[in-house]
């Protein structure tokens, strides 16, 4: 059960969040620049 | 009990870090790539022997790899730090998608969902404490998943874990449960869905308001269809943003029922839902606001939707990583019964609103 600790769970959480805002507007910025190649799926 | 994060050994240091988290990394690109090529080699095999075969997207194979992976060999250690990072990749893929929505969409369709999540909160309480007391279950574990079931999951069973002051295997028990519903439901709700021929918007409503999960919400759209899964996650994240109102709620309600002394205090009441409120959903709305401004040309957001494509592949092979089919079966069965029970009804309800609605809402 200490997986489930609160304080670390919700530290965790709390980084990821913040990262993935910071992550997804550089990238976003990146293509918007068109310093990224084209991406293709 | 599926796998919950692990960070890299303290001391190690910020390099030393990032360096353990890439292996698991590789291994979700890996599985969920495989996925995606055995969707391209099926579809291509249909297509050169002239056979109409059906379409199983890579989202289903990269979670099939990943259980078989993850319960048949099991997941050495040096891949667990990065595996962990899959809610960060669903979380990054979600924030890109912001770009696909015009902030009046954001809206008006996120207005909906959120009257929607206030039904389905009044009547999964009022349904999950009438089943917990007919089938012996703690109050808080009743609780516990009343608030998994209603709102998102394990984010809110955890962030209600301290609030509301519950036990240890109580909490174990709800998320169990939750897991083990959210992994079904990735079989029922596209199959559901088909035999009703939803349209793609109405079917991501419906699994962005039923399934409690937001990587299962958002596989069970992408099983359907690109669409759905832009309504699925829009209509989760709407759900998600709700949780401090919901926490909140029922931490001024334990601490009144166990006797303490509540405060009404604003300030103190704003930091926590502020603590509690998935910062993601910002990201999100601003991408969403970059779109509606015309900041990105129709080029640019096709990429960034290939991007969250990207990032979705990485979280699916994870949820098939951490599922393990053995520690969920171990739980007991009350409070799996009774999740179950909670589940279908709000699915049940949730589909009937939306099927009533789904013909007045804009595609």
């Amino acid at each position: 059960m200490e997986h489930f600790n609160e304080k670390h769970m919700l530290l965790k959480k709390l980084n990821s969040d913040w990262w993935a805002v910071i992550v997804a507007l550089f990238a976003a910025a990146l293509v918007r620049l068109h310093l990224m190649p084209h991406v293709i799926w | 009990m599926a796998t919950v994060a692990q960070l890299p050994a303290r001391g190690s240091g910020s390099v030393g870090q990032f360096f353990a988290l890439l292996p698991g990394i590789a291994l979700l690109a890996v599985i969920g790539y495989a996925g995606k090529l055995t969707e391209l080699a099926i579809a291509s095999f249909g297509k050169s022997h002239h056979i109409a075969l059906p379409n199983i997207e890579y989202v289903l194979w990269a979670i099939v790899y990943g259980l078989l992976i993850g319960n048949l060999i099991g997941l050495p250690a040096i891949f667990k730090p990065g595996v962990d990072t899959y809610d960060f990749w669903l979380k990054l893929g979600i924030v890109f998608e912001g770009a696909r929505f015009l902030l009046g969409d954001v809206f008006r369709l996120g207005l909906t969902t959120l009257l929607f999540t206030a039904f389905v909160l009044f009547f999964s309480i009022i349904f999950m404490t009438w089943c917990g007391r007919y089938f012996g279950l703690s109050p808080k574990l009743t609780s516990l998943l009343a608030i998994g079931s209603s709102i998102c999951g394990v984010s809110a069973i955890i962030a209600a874990k301290g609030a509301i002051d519950a036990e240890d295997d109580d909490v174990s028990y709800a998320i169990g449960a939750i897991l083990a519903l959210g992994a079904f439901s990735l079989i029922a709700f596209p199959f559901i869905g088909h035999l009703l021929h939803m349209s793609d918007q109405a079917y991501g409503l419906w699994a962005g308001l039923a399934v409690d999960n937001t990587a299962e919400a958002t596989a069970a759209g992408a099983l359907y269809s690109d669409v759905a899964a832009k309504f699925a996650i829009l209509a989760k994240t709407t759900r998600n943003a709700t949780i401090g109102f919901v926490v909140l709620g029922y931490a001024i309600y334990w601490a009144r029922k166990s006797g303490k002394e509540v405060t009404g205090d604003f300030a103190h009441n704003a930091n926590f839902l502020w603590q509690k409120f998935p910062k993601f959903v910002l990201g999100f709305l601003l991408l969403s606001l970059l779109a509606t401004l015309n900041v990105f040309s129709a080029a640019e957001i096709k990429d960034l939707a290939n991007l969250s494509r990207w990032a979705f592949l990485l979280t699916f092979a994870g949820v098939g990583l951490r599922t393990n089919i053995r520690q969920l079966t171990r739980q007991g069965w009350k409070p799996l019964l009774v999740g179950a029970l909670g589940e279908f009804a709000i699915a049940g309800v949730t589909l009937a609103l939306i099927l009533l609605v789904a013909p007045h809402l804009n595609p």
